[in-house]
């Protein structure tokens, strides 16, 4: 074998050390020595770290295997549970943000609100007198429409569902008020409540909050109290102070009771179906809330002292 | 020359068996070592913790064969001895070989010289009057046992090109000893 006869297959035996001695080309030989002593098994003292480093290999191996497998499986459940938290605040909103803007047929949303009201949650109707314009939908979900006439602004400025699903209308006056007004305005939303009209105390019309010398807020006569200082469920308005109060013409209403009531009221009434204003005959009943009307059957109004 | 490792035995490795940690080390340590020993003698068995610290960590997580770890074991030495020598601001020196380790010049080593040779003074010999190019393709090639396509992506060269400096180098070591063995 010449020196120029290394081919690929050849030179690469060659540096392997697996060209036998007696076939390794002239001139060859001692390289062909060398390379055999250089791949010499290992000597002892070329593996006196082995203790030191097996163990840090396994130390690595197996403390990166939990790393390496746990936090995928975290991870995933992480990302299902947001994405499912956002699908369903998707899906929520964007059904409450339907019902709200009128979007959803008549039909579908007195399914919808009867099956919720089922269940015990009572959202409002939306549904607006043809012509009128839909000012921002408030927030309330009692919507019991009697559009008062003295204590009309609540009424006509406001948005006011009219089909009323009571779910806090229960009147827990200190009266004898058994039934709530039907001219109540309550649950209204009054855009055009004028600035600075002072909010009712935060305690009175809270979901249960016991209104104090039984107004919650009607001591302003005329004056709707404004809607966004009302928590979102009990939303009251007081009755023009001095406006005499219709009669209760309405309607015990339950929670699971879709009330279509438009009774108009006759007088000032009580502005809410569930506030109990001051001069007005509710007198010193408070707001039970919407957990006490959601019951059903429950929206018996208790008061012991006012006049219904 | 050691053997490399098999792949079940890098993937019970990879799975923290300790028997095959154990035969990991031992097949590819005293090359490393070795490799090492050349660019590095002074630091060698630091750059060998080095070593064997960064394929502590990443062998959970490689993927590739036996001769692949192989390869990237001697891609992360030669990384190490650069990153020395970058400390240093100087460049690699040639090694430095004790006289009595040195085999006689113009001497064809017989049998029982070769038994008395260290691996570490026949790989001094075989690669001092290379350029380090070649040296480096004839130590990768001999020591590490590694083939042309992965010395190729270690020097970060193309096969063909290793192929020549691989030839050249047999050629410059066949006229070297044909000359010393004329003048003898």
């Amino acid at each position: 074998m010449s020196p120029d006869s290394f081919d690929n297959s050849t030179a690469d035996a060659f540096l392997a050390g697996k060209i036998a001695a007696p076939d390794v080309p002239l001139g060859y030989q001692r390289a062909a020595d060398l390379i055999r002593a250089a791949r010499v098994p290992a000597s002892p003292s070329e593996l006196a770290a082995e203790d030191q480093v097996v163990a840090t290999l396994l130390a690595q191996v197996r403390a990166a295997r939990p790393r390496t497998a746990i936090p995928r499986g975290r991870t995933l459940a992480k990302i299902l549970t947001l994405k499912g938290a956002v699908l369903a605040t998707v899906i929520f909103g964007g059904g409450v943000a339907m019902a709200a803007t009128g979007g959803v047929p008549a039909h579908v949303q007195s399914a919808i609100s009867a099956g919720l009201a089922a269940v015990g949650f009572a959202p409002s109707h939306s549904d607006n007198p043809a012509g009128t314009p839909t000012p921002p939908f408030g927030p309330s979900v009692t919507t019991t429409s009697a559009p008062g006439r003295a204590g009309s602004k609540a009424s006509t400025g406001g948005r006011c569902a009219q089909n009323t699903i009571t779910s806090a209308t229960t009147a827990q006056g200190v009266g004898v008020a058994t039934t709530l007004p039907a001219s109540s305005n309550s649950a209204c939303s009054n855009p055009g409540v004028p600035a600075g009209v002072p909010a009712p105390p935060a305690g009175s019309t809270g979901p249960n909050a016991p209104a104090p010398g039984g107004s919650s807020n009607g001591a302003v006569g005329d004056t709707p109290s404004p809607t966004t200082t009302s928590p979102p469920k009990n939303t009251t308005h007081g009755p023009p102070a001095g406006t005499p109060n219709g009669p209760p013409t309405t309607a015990i209403t339950t929670a699971t009771t879709i009330t279509t009531t438009t009774t108009p009221a006759r007088g000032g009434n009580n502005g809410n179906g569930n506030s109990n204003g001051k001069g007005v005959g509710n007198g010193k009943g408070n707001n039970s809330g919407k957990s006490a009307a959601s019951r059903p059957g429950s929206s018996v109004a208790n008061g012991t002292g006012g006049v219904a | 020359m050691e053997t490399l490792p098999s792949g079940n035995s890098l993937d019970a490795a990879r799975a923290g068996d300790e028997w095959a940690t154990t035969c990991l080390f031992r097949e590819s340590n005293p090359a490393l070592l070795r490799f090492l020993r050349h660019h590095a003698p002074d630091v060698a068995e630091d750059l060998l913790a080095d070593t064997w610290l960064a394929a502590a960590k990443e062998l959970p997580k490689f993927q590739g064969d036996a001769g692949d770890f192989r390869a990237w074991l001697f891609t992360v030495a030669r990384r190490r001895v650069a990153d020395h020598y970058r400390r240093l601001h100087r460049r690699p020196s040639l090694v430095e070989l004790e006289a009595e380790n040195l085999p006689p010049a113009g001497d064809r080593p017989d049998e029982s010289s070769l038994e008395a040779l260290s691996a570490q003074s026949a790989i001094e010999a075989l690669v001092r009057d290379l350029p380090p190019d070649q040296a480096e393709v004839v130590l990768l090639r001999v020591v590490a046992d590694l083939s042309v396509d992965q010395v190729a992506d270690i020097m970060g060269r193309s096969p063909g090109s290793v192929r020549v400096l691989q030839h050249r180098a047999l050629r410059l070591l066949e006229t070297r000893w044909t000359r010393e063995s004329v003048t003898q």
